[in-house]
């Protein structure tokens, strides 16, 4: 669709935000959590934390919660019932199984927004991921613009921007008496149309008068870190510099674009389910084949194997990057490894072997 | 800092460069001002690169288990007196040989919470460090090949703040009540499995939550596994977690995993007159027999 702009006063935001909760949508905001911020379900507009960065966890888990019930089994002598999650809600009610709820997150940051569309590529390449579709169908975006990111941050290098809309429905930037509106999709404006209370609370603008994107500046080039990546499979840089990951994958856990699941059989001969669990690839037995050999023998094998699905498979497959650059893998690293100055580094490398 | 870094860096030379150890690993400067990281150097002019700080928090002896690691056969690893523990107890587990370790021990005045430096603290004080530097008896390191004397100041401890105090507050709870409060942290719980990767003593090459044949803990999310795991794996680190937090540190969801394995090390002691750590000679707590033990069931 056709873009639209708005203007809306703060007092108005409260207003539009509660008005979605009291219309009985699910509403999730960033939320304080004992002094960190998460993204959490929210009953009124002041629950919200709006002044934080970005909430220590994407919202990852409402497209691919963190365990997902697949289907679930009973069988009682020769009866065997299986129940299809198509017509059953999922053991949590509603977070897991097909069947989804309509979900509003509001508040999240352009680099989590953009982290759906990048999702939705995987789950849809050669198989219809319906767990993933029906939620990422159902999913609502609202995403304020960013001001000043941190030394962690490095979205503008990963293609997007502090103020980019990709993967947002509703993008806001603060302004005016209060927030300026960008309205980039059919539910965007579903959003906004959905009560004549709640159109009244926008005041169409015409273009121009929406503030225009500051020049954000890359401080590396992106093309060339995949360019090493392309040519450096076997390079001691990996194993070097990766002797200090523990292998946590804490990384892989709080990125919005990590997408691996395990699957696991869970309960007893007469009753159980199928689940699927995050993964990651920084856990050795990620790789490990039944036949006791591991293809990702080192931490250093399976860090670059993080760097090569986000920085080279996945574009050459997609032309998009795996990678936001929230920055989330750096902050939250144990050991201090850094993401933004890793890719950095790598595309420096790449510079001095071409020169 | 100036002069105990130069005496770090000169030890760590030494002994690369006398081939006593084919591996240093210590601490510099990290992606930011007030973080540290770990480094690993084999050539004796990268020396320059070690320093220490209120900001090293890391447990650089969780390195020793990383196969990676062990390749170079002999470490000289910087640690702190808390940490140092933990080479004390892969050492009486036979996880690690004395031979093959040279512990360069840093006198340490207190760590600096992570989560506060990353806000911009600087200064060690009692309300900026970590709980366990409110109750450190090892300053000094219990063990150590080479010491690197602190050239700072101890901070000033005057008892308004009280190390673990949710521990008591727990203890004086109802079992229900207990029971509530964990249910609703352990709720948090991503499964990650970070508080296992940052432990050192968590060496296992297969967890059992790894194991599937058959399966001895829930993989999910809910109720029953998350409770299941934190609890097991408190369960095998009892007489043996020497207290580091790295796995507290290491959550992303702000599990106080301390709470619990203070309290495990606590009801050790007070059962078994043990404490973790302390002598590389003694026999782990659960790993040796006595006669005298007070309960009938071993006998």
């Amino acid at each position: 669709m056709e873009e639209k702009y708005y203007e809306i006063s703060s007092d108005n935001i409260e207003k539009f935000v509660n008005n979605l909760v009291a219309q009985n949508n699910e509403v999730i905001a960033p939320k304080d959590k004992d002094g960190d911020t998460f993204y959490d379900k929210i009953t009124d507009f002041k629950d919200a934390d709006l002044n934080i960065l970005l909430p220590k966890l994407s919202f990852k888990e409402y497209l691919l919660p963190k365990t997902e019930t697949l289907f679930e089994y009973s069988i009682s002598g020769s009866n065997i019932n299986i129940l299809d999650p198509l017509e059953n809600a999922g053991a949590d009610g509603g977070n897991s199984g097909k069947k989804s709820v309509k979900r509003i997150i509001f508040g999240s940051r352009p680099c989590d927004a953009g982290a759906g569309p990048i999702m939705e590529k995987v789950f849809n390449w050669d198989y219809k991921d319906e767990f993933f579709n029906e939620k990422f169908k159902n999913l609502y975006i609202i995403s304020i613009a960013c001001v000043q990111p941190d030394n962690y941050c490095f979205c503008t290098e990963a293609q997007l921007s502090p103020e980019s809309s990709y993967g947002s429905d509703i993008l806001l930037k603060k302004g005016g008496s209060g927030y300026y509106a960008k309205v980039i999709t059919e539910k965007g404006l579903e959003l906004i149309n959905s009560t004549s209370e709640n159109a009244g609370l926008f005041k169409e603008i015409p273009k121009e008068a929406f503030p225009a994107d500051k020049d954000w500046k890359a401080a590396f080039d992106i093309k060339k870190t995949q360019g090493f990546l392309d040519k450096n499979f076997t390079s001691s840089y990996f194993q070097e510099k990766f002797l200090s990951c523990i292998g946590c994958g804490i990384c892989t856990y709080t990125c919005p674009t990590c997408h691996c699941f395990d699957i696991q059989d869970e309960g007893t001969n007469e009753k159980g389910k199928r689940i699927r669990n995050w993964d990651s690839c920084q856990f050795g037995i990620f790789t490990l084949h039944t036949s006791g050999h591991n293809p990702r023998v080192t931490q250093g094998d399976r860090y670059r194997q993080r760097l090569m699905h986000k920085f080279k498979v996945y574009n050459e497959k997609f032309n998009k990057y795996l990678c936001v650059g929230c920055g989330r893998c750096s902050r939250n690293c144990p050991e201090d490894i850094d993401l933004r100055e890793i890719t950095s580094e790598l595309s420096l490398m790449e510079d001095n072997i071409t020169q | 800092m100036e002069k105990m870094n130069d005496k770090l860096q000169n030890t760590a030379k030494e002994l690369l460069e006398n081939k006593e150890v084919n591996l240093i690993i210590g601490f510099t400067k990290g992606s930011n001002p007030l973080r540290m990281r770990s480094v690993f150097i084999t050539d004796p002019n990268d020396v320059s690169k070690l320093s220490f700080n209120a900001h090293c928090v890391q447990d650089l002896a969780v390195f020793l288990k990383k196969p990676e690691v062990k390749k170079f056969g002999k470490i000289g690893l910087v640690v702190k007196g808390c940490d140092e523990k933990a080479v004390n107890t892969l050492i009486q587990e036979y996880q690690l040989s004395r031979d093959n370790i040279k512990i360069i021990g840093v006198e340490c005045r207190g760590a600096v919470k992570q989560n506060l430096a990353d806000k911009g603290e600087d200064s060690v004080k009692q309300s900026t460090v970590y709980d366990k530097c409110l109750v450190c008896e090892v300053h000094t390191p219990l063990l150590y090949d080479y010491l690197v004397e602190s050239d700072e100041p101890a901070f000033e401890i005057n008892g308004d703040i009280k190390p673990y105090a949710k521990i008591e507050e727990l203890d004086a709870m109802s079992v229900e009540d207990r029971n509530m409060f964990w249910q609703k942290e352990f709720e948090k719980c991503i499964k990650c499995y970070a508080c296992r990767q940052a432990c050192p003593l968590c060496y296992c090459t297969r967890c059992i939550v790894e194991k599937n044949t058959p399966q001895w803990i829930e993989t999910n999310i809910e109720e029953t596994g998350n409770a299941q795991w934190n609890m097991i794996r408190a369960y095998h680190l009892s007489g043996r977690c020497i207290g580091c937090g790295e796995c507290e540190r290491a959550c992303p969801v702000n599990i106080p995993l301390m709470l619990v394995n203070e309290k495990m090390a606590r009801d050790v002691f007070e059962k078994f007159g043990y404490k973790s750590g302390v002598d590389i000679n003694a026999k782990p707590v659960f790993g040796t027999f006595d006669a005298n033990d007070f309960n009938e069931f071993i006998k």
